[in-house]
């Protein structure tokens, strides 16, 4: 359902979406850029646990939606929340930031 | 059927809900565990699909509280954990989840999950109707049982069917035929005879129900009960002429319609019998012993609308009843002996 994400290249992303979704995604989307800015605000509380509670969020919900990288992404989010690795957490932000700008869906029929 | 779903997130309960609405599954879901909690304990779920870390109740709390809630029927229950937290899945296995999903939900195997679980729900259902009907069956055989032995010796018979036979010392056995039965039957359809002694015996056994009496069998037109079996009594001749006195009421309220009222001729005898059920086939409870003859004579050779006993019974009630003499009675198997008809209460 999810074309695989590279951070190394800068094209669209095609992501082919079960239609049943089509209404929820826009919410999902935006659900996710309200995570990066919550946990950038947690960094600067230094709230590891906060961060990692959305990366566990993120994890469980990306790939039932078909986006696999979003879960990949929370997986590194929670892993760097429990090492404390702010670095990490940061660099996973922007993976995460970059996939949804690139990303273009295409929804389907099951 | 009804899901309820245990989630906080609120872009995992959309997905949850529009995947198991698409089959037409009815959704009911609840922001945490503890309003979980609270929903199904107001509604009515077989089927629950909870999250593992929840605020306010995790899905643990809430799998050993639905399994703690004595509810009719079976709540299959799904947990969802991420794959990575074996350890967690096997404690809520413990708990009491019978299957769990990984997240990020696999749409396919979601519903099989939620598939197998109905299957266990309706196979439960079909386990517990079945377990009603037997248990509807089961009272139905009890009741018949309790209809033809005593309960003292139904109970024996369920636990061991080898023949039942016990010498009771001191019990009074009472006989009582109606009058000019032959002379009935043949002015009477048969259908009209047996439903004026389906009447007839249907009262008698209130009566004898009413006087703590077992009653033994019917013969045609013979009614016998006895007291002081199986359950030992030392009223047991007190208790059968109680019964005569009330049976002698009892039968003139009867119109057979001859232009007379019915009439009984009652015998009683009081001494050692031996009671049980032997045989293999069409069991009944019954009596033996020269007590039993010699009462069943009492009634045979009775004065219509009395009741006659024999010395025994008389020894028995002599205190507190009135009598008749009525003279020496040949009996056979005893030769000649003394009896006496029962007239009244002192």
């Amino acid at each position: 359902m999810t074309a695989t994400y590279d951070p190394s290249h800068s094209e669209k992303i095609i992501i082919t979406v079960d239609s049943d979704l089509e209404d929820l995604i826009p919410g999902f989307l935006e659900n996710r850029n309200q995570d990066i800015k919550s946990i950038f605000d947690a960094l600067t509380r230094d709230d590891y646990a906060a961060i990692a509670k959305l990366g566990h969020t993120m994890k469980g919900v990306g790939g039932g939606y078909g986006f696999d990288a979003i879960t990949d992404i929370g997986r590194s989010i929670e892993q760097a929340a429990g090492d404390k690795n702010p670095q990490k957490i940061k660099a996973s932000l922007n993976e995460l930031s970059d996939y949804l700008e690139r990303i273009e869906i295409v929804f389907e029929s099951r | 059927m009804r899901i309820l779903i245990a989630e906080d997130d609120k872009d995992s309960q959309k997905l949850l809900a529009r995947i198991l609405e698409k089959e037409n599954y009815e959704i009911v879901v609840a922001d945490d565990g503890r309003m979980a909690w609270e929903t199904f304990q107001r509604e009515d779920f077989r089927l629950v699909i909870t999250d593992w870390i929840m605020p306010r109740m995790k899905g643990l709390e809430l799998c050993e509280k639905i399994r703690a809630k004595e509810k009719p029927g079976y709540v299959y229950i799904i947990l969802v954990t991420s794959k990575e937290e074996k350890a967690d899945l096997v404690r809520a296995l413990d708990a009491g989840a019978d299957d769990y999903v990984t997240k990020p939900y696999d749409r396919g195997e979601l519903l099989a999950r939620v598939r197998a679980g109905q299957r266990i729900i309706n196979l439960e259902q079909t386990i517990s109707e079945k377990t009603q009907e037997l248990l509807v069956e089961k009272e139905k055989s009890e009741r018949l049982l309790l209809s033809i032995f005593p309960k003292f010796i139904a109970d024996r018979l369920k636990l061991d069917s080898s023949p039942i036979a016990d010498s009771f010392t001191e019990a009074s056995i009472l006989f009582a035929g109606i009058n000019d039965f032959s002379s009935l039957v043949a002015q009477k359809t048969p259908v009209e005879v047996v439903d004026l002694l389906g009447q007839v015996f249907s009262a008698f056994d209130r009566l004898a129900q009413q006087f703590g009496l077992e009653k033994i069998k019917t013969l045609g037109d013979i009614y016998m009960a006895a007291a002081g079996v199986p359950a030992q009594r030392p009223d047991h001749a007190e208790a059968v002429a109680e019964l005569a006195f009330a049976m002698q009421e009892e039968i003139v309220r009867f119109d057979a319609g001859l232009g007379a009222p019915l009439q009984l001729r009652v015998g009683i005898d009081s001494g050692p019998v031996v009671a049980g059920v032997i045989g293999t086939a069409k069991l009944a409870y019954d009596l033996w012993g020269d007590t039993v003859s010699t009462a069943a004579q009492m009634e045979a050779y009775g004065l219509t609308g009395s009741i006659q006993v024999t010395s025994e019974t008389y020894g028995c009630l002599q205190e507190n009843f009135v009598f008749e003499e009525r003279g020496e009675f040949y009996v056979q198997g005893k030769g000649n002996i003394r009896t006496y008809l029962l007239v009244g209460r002192k």
